[in-house]
């Protein structure tokens, strides 16, 4: 990207070449605008620009005094953004919020933030969804308040399920005198974040600058504060554009830092106590970890107890995938033998403990022995908004301790420690020793499981997760989507090994979530990659060209099936349960006649490609090339046919 | 005696007919994989995948595997004698046996290995 020129030079240039084609009116300029130097022979004037302005009384837009000022509000609200430590805001531009682009672009020098050119408002929040997931805080977006904030709203619904910060800057014009004609009108909104509150942590609708500074700031911290989640600022036209000035405005907001809620130590210590007299205590896990610290604790709890841990799909790596301990890939098995059952952070803990079984009437199936000791430690009792089902069916325990569970950790680790007996140690390692060799003998047989159909076409799944796991597993690589029990035989031992996936199960997460985290991570000089299911990607293909534009370096391998496959079972059952042919389901489902072209797709926007790969015996030297591409810098794109799952 | 020997051959075809029949028609159940979408979870060559296991080329015994297609114990759907016959069923199960065995895969040592778990 070019350097914006921001010095004072340029902008007075442009004040007095935009004075001279007529575009800017008679009033007053600034003593920077009055003192500029002649145009440069570049800039040449053109004859007809020194014509007089016929005014027409009747047209507003020529009738309405015009302002030259150096200072608007939204340099203000970009000082404020940059108080907060965001790197970037993404959006779509929109007339709702030009001031505050400008602002960003030229008065904030296009850094910290940076703005980053978006093709779609829920690509615009999915990246800083997948963003957040590597970086730790949020990333900015901007949308128009009510066209754009709907675009987006799916992706801050993911975001919201996935528990990911986020701030929402949402163009508005709350004053209805001060609407331009039309689009304007439909721009804005008496309640600007209305429709989206059911999926959002805070929203508020600043009427000054001190309002906006305290209100950013309140949103940043409570947008970080577990369990943390989007927040949405309106952004008044009229603030944005208004003059201010420096002398007049308030103070920028400190950095808000916050430390999470801890547990209260006695009611860990009967956690403790529990595990610890446990004959088959689990650990489950969900949305636990953050950091390291976080995943290192609670290996160093498992250890401890030689306890199974159980994590449930869809969270951010909490737990390393092929520890000896990790029986997630037999967790049914573990649960039903358990006798004291640990959730942290779980988001569904009934789905874990308990099964539903599909049909014309649902049949209820209880998983977990009827007498096991159940605790919770999470905030899923304060994350309860509004309509959307988003707590799951309410499950019964002994104890539930509303706290940050990776917070809490620490302490549960340590009165464990106080209350292990060492009577015990050896029965504690040879129940660690049978889960050991149950999780060897699962690997060993995935793998011999997998050569069957290792050369055909499609390409199986196990040999397109193993030939990218061949490319990558020497690099500091990090997972940022794929799709479920695809890469669960990858060696995932860190939280950037695999980001999770969407949250709310919404389409369209993979491809933009991948673009934002690919992002975070170029900084941190992480290789990344994504395996992109095909119909996800269709949902916001122009993210595509934003990781051109803006080099974000990504390796997408596409698990093109050509289809939307768990639509096709769905339909297959429902002809069944109704009892006839079943060989219409593909209509609807099927992304066939004519295929897509996702090589030509990305080739189209600036984005290595090739494909589509049939030949298995083509992946490995197709891959090396890709990694290549993005090893230089730049997002590449395979398109591999794949078998449906 | 033509005619008593065109009824005999009559015969004789007809008693033959039931035997033949009762031979499992490979390419039938070649198709019915396709059409009933068996693929979707258990992949084209039956080798299974993310969420269904292999089914063949060793599937479990027919009467076992036509039992469990009927009534069914996790999320595969419940497939009535009207959607697929007996018949239909042990075609498919012939098909699900004639599939290719397994091929060399990936090499000795170059897939991940289980972490051990560090006791004290």
């Amino acid at each position: 990207m070019g350097k914006n020129r921001t010095d004072g030079l340029a902008r007075r240039d442009l004040l007095k070449t935009s004075t001279a084609l007529g575009i800017l009116s008679s009033a007053p300029l600034t003593a920077a605008a009055q003192t500029s130097s002649p145009p440069s022979p570049a800039r040449a004037t053109p004859a007809h620009a020194s014509a007089p302005i016929e005014r027409d009384e009747h047209d507003p837009d020529t009738t309405a005094p015009s302002h030259v000022f150096d200072r608007p509000g939204s340099d203000y609200m970009v000082d404020v953004i940059k108080a907060l430590g965001i790197e970037y805001v993404a959006a779509n531009c929109g007339s709702s919020f030009r001031s505050l682009q400008e602002s960003i672009t030229v008065y904030g020098e296009n850094r910290a933030p940076e703005y980053l050119t978006c093709l779609h408002e829920e690509a615009s929040a999915a990246m800083a969804h997948g963003y957040s997931k590597v970086a730790g805080k949020p990333m900015a977006i901007l949308a128009h308040n009510t066209v754009g904030l709907q675009h987006a709203s799916m992706a801050i619904f993911n975001a919201y399920c996935d528990r990911a910060p986020m701030l929402i800057f949402a163009g508005n014009t709350l004053d209805a005198t001060q609407r331009r004609g039309g689009a304007e009108w439909y721009h804005s909104d008496s309640d600007p974040a209305a429709f989206i509150r059911g999926f959002i942590k805070w929203d508020d609708n600043p009427v000054s600058l001190a309002h906006f500074a305290e209100s950013t700031a309140r949103a940043y911290r409570i947008a970080m504060t577990a369990p943390m989640g989007p927040a949405v600022i309106s952004i008044d036209k009229k603030l944005q554009e208004a003059p201010s000035s420096r002398s007049g405005e308030p103070a920028l907001p400190r950095f808000p830092q916050s430390i999470q809620p801890s547990a209260d130590p006695a009611a860990l210590d009967t956690v403790a106590r529990m595990l610890v007299e446990a004959a088959s205590p689990v650990l489950l896990a969900d949305r636990l970890t953050r950091t390291q610290a976080g995943l290192n604790n609670l290996v160093a709890l498992a250890e401890l107890l030689q306890a199974p841990v159980v994590c449930p799909g869809g969270s951010p790596l909490t737990f390393p995938q092929l520890h000896a301990l990790n029986q997630s890939d037999d967790g049914r098995r573990v649960i039903a033998a358990a006798d004291v059952i640990v959730g942290l952070e779980m988001i569904d803990l009934w789905s874990s403990l308990n099964r539903l079984v599909d049909g014309p009437v649902p049949q209820t199936r209880r998983i977990a022995r009827a007498d096991a000791k159940v605790a919770s430690i999470g905030m899923a009792d304060v994350f309860i908004r509004g309509g959307a089902q988003t707590f799951q069916r309410y499950q019964e325990v002994d104890l539930a301790i509303a706290a940050d569970a990776e917070t809490a950790l620490p302490y549960l680790l340590e009165a464990v420690r106080r209350r292990l007996p060492r009577a015990r140690q050896s029965s504690f390692n040879a129940r660690g020793q049978r889960f050991a060799e149950a999780k060897r003998r699962r690997i060993e047989q995935y793998w011999s499981d997998a050569r069957y159909g290792w050369d055909g076409s499609p390409i199986s799944t196990p040999r397109l997760a193993y030939e990218v796991w061949k490319a990558i597993e020497h690099k500091d690589w990090s997972l940022t989507h794929a799709p479920r029990a695809f890469t669960d035989f990858w060696d995932k031992r860190l939280p950037y090994h695999d980001l999770g996936r969407s949250g709310g199960s919404g389409v369209g997460y993979g491809a933009p979530a991948s673009v934002g985290a690919a992002l975070a991570n170029k900084a941190l000089g992480r290789f990344s990659v994504t395996i992109q299911p095909d119909g996800d990607l269709m949902f916001s293909p122009g993210v595509l060209w934003t990781a051109a534009h803006h080099k974000i370096p990504l390796l997408s391998v596409m698990h093109n099936n050509r289809a939307y496959h768990q639509e096709v079972m769905h339909l297959q059952r429902m002809a069944c349960e109704h009892n006839r042919g079943i060989d219409a389901c593909t209509i609807g489902t099927t992304l066939d006649n004519p295929f897509i072209d996702y090589a030509k797709l990305a080739q189209s926007m600036g984005v290595y490609a090739e494909g589509p790969i049939t030949d298995p015996a083509e992946l490995p030297a197709a891959l090396r090339r890709a990694v290549a591409i993005v090893e230089r810098g730049e997002p590449a794109l395979l398109d591999v046919v794949t078998q449906p799952r | 005696m033509k005619t008593k020997l065109i009824a005999l051959s009559f015969l004789m075809s007809a008693a033959a007919m039931p035997a033949a029949a009762d031979e499992p028609n490979v390419e039938n159940g070649r198709n019915v994989y396709q059409a009933t979408g068996c693929w979707q979870c258990h992949g084209y060559g039956g080798q299974g995948g993310s969420v269904g296991p292999r089914v063949g080329p060793s599937p479990l015994p027919l009467g076992v595997f036509t039992d469990y297609l009927r009534e069914p114990t996790g999320t595969m759907p419940r497939y009535s004698e009207r959607v697929l016959s007996d018949e239909d069923i042990a075609d498919l199960h012939a098909f699900l046996a004639s599939l290719p065995p397994a091929d060399a895969g990936p090499a000795r040592g170059s897939t991940p290995p289980m972490r051990p778990s560090r006791t004290r």
